[in-house]
């Protein structure tokens, strides 16, 4: 009933602490910390704007708990989109695979010529001078414009 | 067909739940919010990945605007505690604040809307387009789809906006207005999130 939730909470004492994240999070974004200090500052006070969000105004902190779990539930999934990514975001770099890929395995019965030799000069070579990005995209698979033309020029605006 | 309806509606939505037991129209709207949950966490996770395999990606600050854009927060957050205050309006029997609140909330989103407009408008004429470079287009992809989200919240909120000025909700029959609060905070929240992610880091 509506007089029983009727404790209503604080949402007045909600919104200052989301204003003050907000400008903390500015204030950490002109102070520009060592990279790492950002992103978790940044990313920790994300979390817990999102969490005042949803525990307060969308009422998850005064719902059942079995609800809670139910809906936290995306987290531990995009969890895991996030590991299966990894390998995208780490190893997308030597953008012109050998053509003949050996496992480790069986380098002799292989005798890579081609493979074996320029892999590591090549990972080496796209390591350090990576020129265009562009050829990296066709990983994600969301935007397929963007792979079309090869030279991407971000900074250029 | 319409009366059918509407006698069906009282044994599938009960008046007044009990507090510990969230109305059909509640738990139905956290699995699509679920759901769409996943949607934003595909795109953001992608973003993240692309972004880690290229050493080129540029400062998203020097090109995107920070100022304008903390303040498109600050609008959507104070449009969250406007809807916050909608419901508890109806929650105790008033009508009129329930308009006026509502009111607020849509003018919310209608001017965070406004601003992105601008801002991508900004953006396009200054050569940041999507096809051309993969920044762009993650950005668009992302700020879009949740601009997408704001338009549609905005489109559901002038629904029940109608419907409260048809006098349909009341201190025992809000549970529609919860509903389309749960909605409208859930954008608030995940643009809590592209914010940080996309501008600030």
């Amino acid at each position: 009933m509506a007089t029983a939730e009727h404790k209503e909470p604080n949402y007045m004492g909600v919104f200052w602490a989301l204003l003050v994240l907000t400008l903390a999070e500015v204030g950490v974004f002109w102070l520009q910390p060592p990279r790492l200090v950002l992103i978790v500052s940044l990313v920790g006070m994300a979390l817990a704007k999102a969490g005042l969000v949803a525990a307060y105004f969308m009422h998850l902190r005064f719902e059942k708990s079995t609800l809670a779990i139910i809906v936290l539930s995306p987290l531990l999934l995009s969890a895991l989109i996030l590991i299966g990514l990894t390998p995208d975001a780490r190893f997308s770099f030597p953008r012109k695979l050998p053509t003949e890929w050996t496992l480790p395995g069986h380098e002799k019965s292989g005798s890579g010529q081609e493979g074996k030799a320029s892999e590591p000069g090549a990972t080496g070579a796209e390591l350090s001078a990576p020129p265009t990005g562009g050829e990296a995209s066709p990983s994600d698979g969301q935007q397929p414009p963007a792979s079309a033309p090869p030279a991407e020029a971000p900074a250029s605006p | 067909m319409m009366d059918h309806a509407m006698a069906m509606d009282h044994p599938i939505d009960p008046v007044s739940p009990s507090p510990l037991s969230p109305s059909w129209g509640k738990i139905m709207m956290w699995l699509f919010l679920m759901s769409d949950a996943m949607s934003f966490a595909g795109l953001l996770c992608a973003y993240g990945a692309v972004r880690m395999s290229n050493p080129l990606w540029p400062v998203p600050s020097s090109i995107l605007g920070v100022p304008l854009t903390a303040l498109n927060t600050f609008i959507l957050i104070c449009s969250s505690v406007s809807m916050v205050k909608a419901v508890a309006a109806i929650q105790k029997g008033d009508q009129r604040g329930l308009r006026i609140f509502l009111g607020w909330t849509m003018l919310g989103g209608v001017t965070f809307l406004g601003i992105q407009a601008y801002e991508w408008t900004h953006l396009i004429t200054e050569g940041l387009t999507a096809p051309r470079s993969l920044f762009g287009a993650t950005f668009f992809t992302l700020t879009g789809f949740h601009g997408c989200h704001v338009f549609g919240g905005v489109c559901y909120l002038s629904c029940i906006l109608a419907a409260a000025f048809r006098g349909r909700y009341s201190a025992t029959r809000w549970t529609s207005v919860e509903v389309v609060g749960l909605y409208w905070h859930f954008v608030d929240l995940i643009w809590i999130l592209v914010f940080t992610f996309v501008y600030l880091i």
